[in-house]
Formats: C-alpha cells, structure tokens, sequence
C-alpha cells in the first residue's frame, strides 16, 4: 500500500519549518535598541542563509560521488548561491566589525567583562569565516572546467576532490556561524 | 570529443588556497608580534577598502589574503595547467595544511608560541 504522505514531503516540510524558524532567529533582533540593529539582522540573516543553503549544497556532494546523472549541475548551481551568500556575509561581516570596535561598542564590553570571548572566539572566528570563500570558488572552478569530463567518465578521484573542498568549507562555515551566534546570546553589536 | 583537462589545475587551486590563507594568518601574527611595523603596513594595504578606519588592521589582513590568492592563482594555473598529478597525493597533502592552518588559528596556540603583548587588550 502506498503511504499517505510521501518520504519526500515528508523531509521537505520539515527542511522548510527547519529553515524558516532559523531565519526568524536574526530577525527577532529587530526588538534590540542598537544603532546597529538593521546591520546585524542583515548580517545575522546572510550567515543564518548560507548555513542553510550549504546544507542543501553538501546533500548534493553524496549523488556526485555516486556518478548520478546531472549531478555536476545541480551542485554548480546551489554552489554559485552559496558563493554569493559567503560574499553577502563577508561584507556584511566587516560592515558590522565597525560597529563592533567602536568606542563603548561590544569589543569594549567582551574585553572588560570576559576578555577570552574577544580574545579567543572572535580573534579565531573572523579569520575561520574567510576560509570558505576561496575554498567554495575553487570547487566551483574545479566543477566549470572539469564538469564535462566528470560526467562522461565516473572520474571519482575529482568528485573527491569536490567533496573533501566542500566539507572543509562547510566546517568552516559552520564555526563561524557557531562563534557568532555564541557571541550574540553574550552581547550584540 | 570532450577535451581532457590535466590535473595540474586542480593542484594550482590547492597551492593558492593554501598561500592566500597562509598569508592572512601570517599578517594576523605578524600585528601580534610586531604591532608597531606590521600595523602601519596593514592599515595602509587596507585603506582602500570602505570603512577601513572602522575595521582597522583586519581590512589589511585580508586585502594580503586576497591578493596572495588570487595572483597565485593565475601564475601557478598557468604553469601547472600542462602537466597531470597524482589527486591521491596532493588531496592529502592539502586536507592536512588546512587541518594546521586550523589549529595555528586557535588564538591560544599561537600566543603560546609568539606570546601575549601586556599592552594589547
């Protein structure tokens, strides 16, 4: 007998609730009184956006190790996303960093009060997230000129290569956005 | 007939990646050792960039990464376009020079090598 819902629906519902509520998460910032409140919604907005697509991005290294058709595809395509959306959050991210140094602002406030936050999270953050930015353009080069060729011979050797850029680049991702929100919960910029 | 690509060029994408990074977490330690030099070079590097007198040394930290990475690039994809490499090899090679780039990161692993300036906040 057929099931009433399907495996599919049943995963995309619950990616979709998953998602929606981790957006609401930045933009209940709204309620804060800083004079930076709109750039760290965008900030926390773009960050929150590209854990979720490079998520989706890291799903789709599985059907490129396995030499499934159109693989090559759809990963360039959610790829070139989360290209942008690293890009968004990076600029975003040093936007905000003024906000952060200014006299009386959250630097200040980590040092005098708990100086390892500043010293040790946000000192290692704001270098690990630039990582995935030369990483995720790489693998994008790597899938534009080697594409072809991967999807005509099961060349596994390059989807492992794809596969090894991509996990690092999400760890990396993933500390930086850790470390932010980390920071946030203590004190917003 | 799908023209076949050689190796080289991924290699040239491990190698610039790792000196892009490289750098940037060499001008980080650099304005930890040697503030007064390394400070005045990283402001200046910077100072194109919008809001640079906000971000301060960070703007020329990453202007550093970004220009060893790039030029990098394209010289070592140019040389290395011509000739194949063993994948198995330099993957390795390059997941365990990210891994250290990693851990040389962690703040208190690099102050307990180049130490902590009492002045610095």
């Amino acid at each position: 007998m057929k099931p009433i819902f399907s495996a599919r629906d049943l995963a995309v519902t619950q990616a979709g609730v998953a998602a929606l509520l981790f957006i609401l998460m930045p933009i209940l910032h709204w309620v804060d009184d800083s004079q930076y409140k709109w750039l760290s919604i965008f900030h926390g907005v773009g960050a929150t956006l590209t854990i979720l697509v490079s998520c989706y991005m890291l799903h789709l290294v599985y059907p490129l190790l396995r030499g499934k058709d159109g693989a090559v595809k759809r990963l360039k395509f959610v790829l070139w996303l989360v290209n942008i959306l690293t890009l968004a959050s990076i600029i975003t991210a040093n936007w905000l960093y003024i906000g952060y140094r200014a006299p009386d602002g959250a630097r200040q406030w980590f040092i005098y009060h708990h100086p390892s936050i500043h010293l040790i999270l946000m000192e290692y953050k704001e270098f690990v997230a630039l990582f995935p930015l030369p990483l995720g353009i790489g693998a994008l080069w790597i899938l534009h000129r080697f594409g072809k060729q991967m999807e005509q011979t099961t060349n596994t050797a390059i989807s492992s290569v794809i596969a090894i850029l991509l996990t690092i680049m999400w760890v990396c991702l993933i500390i930086g956005f850790v470390f932010g929100l980390a920071m946030v919960k203590i004190k917003g910029v | 007939m799908i023209k076949q690509r050689k190796t080289g060029e991924i290699l040239a994408v491990f190698i610039s990646i790792f000196l892009g990074l490289s750098a940037l977490i060499a001008s980080h330690i650099w304005s930890i050792t040697n503030p007064a030099a390394a400070n005045y070079v990283l402001l200046k590097v910077g100072s194109w960039l919008p809001g640079w007198w906000g971000i301060g040394t960070y703007a020329g930290k990453e202007m550093i990464g970004l220009i060893f990475w790039i030029v990098s690039w394209i010289i070592l994809h140019f040389i290395l376009k011509n000739i194949q490499v063993s994948l198995k090899k330099w993957l390795t090679v390059f997941m365990f020079s990210i891994f250290a780039l990693l851990i040389i990161t962690w703040p208190p692993i690099y102050h307990a090598i180049w130490g902590w300036l009492p002045t610095k906040p």
